[in-house]
């Protein structure tokens, strides 16, 4: 956290920087996502993914995940799509696989 | 902003702006006034007491205003904002508190970001470095972080994590050996 905000500050003073230095809370998860334009989500704790990705689809703001699998890249779009769903999810992708 | 500013010089804004200090009452420190409507931006009126801030005034132009910078817990969205402020009773230095009155509007780019990023121009758009970027995670977000801010997108950074870097993270992030701990 403070060697990001040290880079940060290093490149580009003018940018303003909000820092949770204690991570995600299912409580402060929301506050978190409210008013950003776009979210990067690169965490490692499932619970925080998914509730990140709850927040995204109230509110509904867009989110990027990179994994490391096959170089994906992981495009959630809650804010034009209301049928998104967290990782994806749909009913219909047992039918598809078969 | 000069929309803003011919606004506030127009009659109807002016009563726009009585009504507003109607709706305003007394607060505790720091807290913000919730009635204001998330709907009226650009130009949203947001009042703020106890407000601690970097502000400035603009010697540039002929009408009083004032602008901040950075960001601030009390505000409703802490932005990298220009605040247009029509009322306010702090004492004219850089570092102070007091109320404010204020309007609030993307800040436009400073020199530095504009020259920092003239080779972007018309591939990002200035809109897309005043956005807002959460990200959560900084192990390899810290790398997702490193080209955005390379390339200028975004004007405000979010961050989440509660961990500090360690030697095994190294082979997903731009630190080194001196930085373990931190």
């Amino acid at each position: 956290m403070e060697l990001c905000v040290e880079r940060i500050k290093s490149c580009d003073p003018d940018i303003a920087i909000e820092t949770f230095a204690h991570g995600l809370s299912k409580e402060k998860v929301a506050d978190f996502v409210k008013d950003c334009d776009i979210i990067i989500e690169e965490c490692d704790n499932f619970l925080v993914k998914f509730l990140v990705r709850q927040e995204a689809m109230t509110y509904p703001r867009p989110l990027l995940m990179a994994t490391f699998q096959n170089e994906m890249m992981d495009v959630e779009r809650y804010d034009i799509d209301e049928e998104a769903r967290p990782f994806h999810f749909s009913d219909d992708i047992g039918e598809d696989i078969s | 902003m000069e929309f803003a500013v011919e606004r506030y010089k127009t009659e109807r804004w002016r009563q726009h702006r009585e009504e507003w200090r109607n709706k305003i009452h007394p607060q505790e420190q720091g807290q913000v006034n919730q009635d204001i409507d998330e709907s009226d931006r650009p130009g949203r009126v947001v009042f703020v007491s106890g407000f601690k801030g970097r502000y400035t005034e603009d010697k540039s132009s002929d009408s009083k205003q004032w602008y901040f910078r950075g960001t601030s817990k009390s505000l409703p969205r802490s932005t990298n904002t220009h605040l247009c402020v029509f009322e306010h009773d702090m004492p004219d230095n850089t570092n102070s508190s007091g109320s404010l009155i204020f309007e609030i509007y993307d800040a436009p780019l400073t020199a530095h970001q504009k020259e920092r990023t003239k080779r972007n121009r018309y591939l990002i758009t200035e809109q897309e470095q005043q956005r807002l970027l959460g990200i959560v995670g900084l192990s390899t977000g810290s790398v997702a972080l490193e080209a955005l801010l390379r390339e200028g997108v975004g004007g405000i950074y979010r961050l989440a994590d509660f961990d500090s870097f360690e030697l095994s993270n190294g082979n997903r992030m731009l630190f080194n050996k001196g930085d373990v701990g931190r």
